[in-house]
């Protein structure tokens, strides 16, 4: 069930006007866990299985570790357990193929069955939801939730349950607590993060994705110009994919009453690559920062152990984005970038005198390269692409006026929020046009569109 | 975290980077949401000077586009026409406008005008949502319907078979219930044919799309028009399909036999199981309902281009047929089948056809009976 489908919109009607009418009760907390289950079910009830088990797991384990002297034990299990769902659903094909591929070179004449496991969609953000409550309880920082409904419904909460923000559960949990208040602002800004969202997904992310998938599908036979405005397409692409997701996600949150991390803050003006790991897929990259790179020494221990934390934390999240060697090279590429720039954007004649918009345009170059990994169907094409922008020649790149257009006004829009006060008078009448103009367009512009989000594949 | 605004509220702090209303303003907003869905396409209809011609048919090119359907229908009801309802058959597929069954209809007798209703492929499922939902204005009015056998000639044609086949005009069908077995669109797709249905805005869109955009919406029109520039390949001079049908042939007019069209045998779906025949049953009634006088027409069907089993299957099927309507009442025709030379095809007259099935039907007492009755009405009301 995609949040920009009519089935959704009726789901969330009849879900909310239940909600709404059960909230004085007790019986709100349930009602949303079998929202979400239904949420979940609908893409397929086996999924059930898993969210349910993960969730039993952990909570057991929880309180077996309130009540062990054996707590690493059962911290222990709790991970071992979630990564080997991870493990399993998501890294069982790539290992058995790079195994098979290595038996096949060594002449063994033997291979491993591969298996032919369907990804279960979001399995990558519940389950690192569920190991942060277990690893903040073992770590002392949150006390055991004694409701298993209260803690199911955590996990598997509907809004962010299949592509996050990833919440934390001592942010999360406290408000499944009392009873949500809906007050006006609530009502405002969860209308204004859903239709941002969706106008994010249906007029910009999908619009891109028309330009930039062909292109992608078959690189040869672009030119260096097409291939460029591609990179960059899907460096937009995907911002307004997954943050349209996140947008919407905070926005359904918001109507019920909770509230959810910032996911996305204006990543392509950050000015250093530290900086825009500081704005992008801001809740997976403080999860690992607080239960990867922190525990690996973090900066404690030396300017190398930093490095290899650096590195071996982006190459870690590359590979929690996809079971493929790009990925790997993705987080590579970002880890090696900031080992490299780390000292660049610490010196201070580069604090002091680079103009602010070269560094935001060089992080933005730095990014986009990363991206060719990322998006490339294949390694080769990965190489093609970088080959091809270097050595064709340039034309035109076909990229339709209106998008470039609608991707100007969002930069210049981000730029203002960035530098400029909107809490004016006519900030104020900004904001009310651009959403005005933002239903006006979703309502006549884009098609129809049952497109999946980029992220839940991971 | 850069400047993100932090929301007053301290029981719910938020930050975000969109833009972001006050509870008035969003107020605001969601009423001028409301009257863009409502008052827009009203406005659009106010101020669109499209008038329809005497002769007029939907053309080809906007076989789709009901809100041009229901701009052309309402003033075909202002002008008190006959509507006559039906598929290409109607339309005239092999014959220019003013040769189809209504422009011959109306070339014979010059009291009320017939109007050309036809629209390409109108089985009776999707007639059945043209009639609830484009033709509101369409009550107290005499109509003619033309019932075409053909639709219940195979369970594919019926639409009543299991497996997936596309078919025409799918966001007018039934879309919950009944169930059309191998209709197979996602939950969401029906709906927004339901949103379709019963809302006015999507069909103005679309009547636009399919007027300036070649059908699509505009993102992947100018995707479509960029990739051609890139190409170099020359990209169509910008202009709008014409709403008024063009004086021309879609086909050309040679009958089935000189196309070598085999004599068929088809798999007729017996009328208690065939959801077409439902249909049709559903939108008659839907018609006398709204106080319509229905004249159906059953046929011109082309007998000759079928196996002897199979004649006697549809000779059978149009019996029955026949005494549904003569057990409610409903005025009918079935005329004779013409000779073979005058079908295009298994359901398509040439202009002498239609020609003559004209002649034939305004012979009928029946019809004649039943023009007189509406003709008296009309003129009762407008004294």
């Amino acid at each position: 069930m995609l949040f920009h489908t009519w089935v959704f919109l009726v789901f969330f009607l009849v879900v909310y006007s239940i909600y709404l009418a059960l909230r004085p009760t007790r019986f709100w907390l349930p009602w949303l866990l079998i929202a979400s289950y239904i949420f979940y079910g609908w893409w397929s009830p086996l999924y059930l299985i898993l969210v349910a088990y993960s969730t039993l797991l952990d909570y057991a384990c929880v309180i077996l570790m309130e009540r062990s002297r054996r707590r690493g034990l059962w911290l222990g299990i709790s991970i071992a357990n979630n990564l080997f769902l991870l493990g399993f659903f998501k890294y069982a094909e790539f290992v058995t193929e790079n195994i098979n591929w290595a038996l096949d070179r060594m002449g063994t004449g033997t291979a491993l069955v591969t298996p032919d496991v369907l990804l279960p969609v979001g399995i990558s953000f519940f389950t690192f939801q569920s190991m942060s409550y277990t690893i903040d309880f073992y770590r002392g920082e949150i006390p055991r939730e004694k409701s298993f409904i209260r803690f199911a419904t955590f996990v598997s909460f509907f809004p962010q349950l299949v592509a996050g923000p990833i919440e934390r559960a001592k942010e999360l949990l406290p408000q499944f607590h009392q009873r949500p208040t809906i007050t006006r602002d609530n009502l405002s800004t969860g209308f204004c993060l859903f239709i941002t969202g969706l106008f994010k997904k249906l007029a910009l992310a999908n619009y891109l994705a028309g330009y930039v998938d062909p292109i992608f599908a078959n690189p040869s036979n672009y030119d260096a110009t097409t291939l460029t405005c591609a990179v960059i397409g899907f460096a937009w692409q995907i911002y307004f994919d997954f943050s349209g997701y996140t947008d919407m996600a905070r926005g359904i949150a918001q109507l019920l009453g909770f509230r959810l991390m910032l996911n996305f803050n204006h990543p392509y003006l950050a000015s250093g690559l530290g900086d825009f790991w500081s704005r992008w897929h801001i809740s997976l990259s403080t999860w690992f920062r607080d239960y990867v790179y922190i525990p690996l020494g973090g900066n404690r221990r030396g300017k190398w152990r930093l490095y290899r934390n650096l590195f071996i934390t982006m190459l870690i999240s590359g590979f929690w984005h996809g079971a493929a060697w790009q990925f790997l090279i993705w987080g590579a590429i970002h880890g090696i970038g900031m080992m490299l720039l780390r000292p660049l954007e610490r010196a201070n004649w580069y604090r002091r005198f680079v103009p602010k918009v070269f560094k935001q345009f060089g992080v933005f170059i730095f990014v986009c390269f990363a991206w060719i990994f990322f998006r490339a169907e294949t390694l080769a094409d990965a190489e093609n692409i970088i080959r091809r922008i270097a050595t064709e020649s340039w034309g035109l790149p076909g990229f339709p006026v209106t998008c470039a257009a609608l991707l100007f006004s969002i930069m210049l829009y981000q730029w203002t929020v960035e530098n400029l006060r909107i809490e004016s008078r006519a900030g104020r009448c900004l904001q009310f046009a651009c959403v005005l103009a933002m239903i006006v367009y979703l309502s006549l512009v884009p098609g129809e569109s049952n497109t999946p989000f980029i992220y839940f594949q991971f | 975290m850069g400047s993100t605004h932090q929301q007053s509220d301290s029981s719910t702090p938020v930050s975000f980077t969109g833009p972001r209303l006050r509870p008035n303003a969003m107020m605001v907003i969601i009423g001028l949401g409301i009257l863009l869905w409502i008052a827009a396409p009203a406005l659009w209809r106010q101020l669109d000077p499209f008038v329809a011609s005497a002769g007029y048919r939907t053309p080809f090119e906007l076989s789709d586009d009901y809100w041009q359907y229901d701009v052309v229908g309402r003033q075909w009801i202002d002008e008190e026409r006959i509507l006559m309802l039906g598929d290409s058959v109607i339309w005239g597929e092999y014959v220019r406008p003013n040769e189809s069954l209504p422009g011959q209809l109306n070339r014979t007798q010059d009291k009320r005008t017939f109007a050309n209703g036809g629209v390409n492929g109108l089985h009776p499922l999707a007639m059945l949502g043209l009639v609830q939902h484009f033709l509101p204005a369409l009550h107290d009015q005499p109509v003619v319907v033309h019932c075409n056998l053909i639709w219940m000639s195979s369970p594919d044609r019926d639409l009543t078979t299991k497996s997936e086949i596309p078919f025409n005009h799918e966001s007018l069908v039934p879309q919950f219930s009944p169930t059309i077995p191998c209709y197979r669109a996602t939950p969401s797709e029906r709906l927004g044919n339901k949103v379709f249905q019963h809302t006015s805005l999507r069909p103005l869109v679309r009547h636009l799309r399919m007027l300036y955009l070649s059908g699509q919406d505009y993102q992947t029109w100018s995707l479509e028009r960029s990739r051609r520039r890139r190409e170099g390949i020359e990209n169509p001079p910008f202009h709008a399909v014409s709403r008024v049908p063009v004086d021309v042939l879609r086909h050309p007019a040679i009958s089935w036999e000189e196309r070598g069209i085999p004599k068929q045998d088809y798999d007729w779906v017996p009328l208690e199981k065939s959801l077409q025949w439902w249909a049709f049953r559903e939108t008659v009634m839907l018609l006398e309902s709204r106080g319509c006088d229905v004249y159906v027409i059953i046929g011109p069907f082309n007998a000759n281009l079928l196996t002897p089993e199979s004649t006697a299957d549809w000779e059978h099927l149009r019996q029955k047929v026949a005494k549904w309507l003569d057990n409610h009442q409903i005025a009918y025709d079935a005329p004779a089948v013409l000779i073979p030379e005058l079908y295009a095809d298994a359901s398509h007259p040439l202009e002498q056809g239609y020609k003559d099935l004209s002649h034939e039907i305004l012979r009928s007492p029946k019809f004649q009976d039943w023009l007189k009755r509406n003709n008296n009405r009309s003129r009762s009301e407008n004294e």
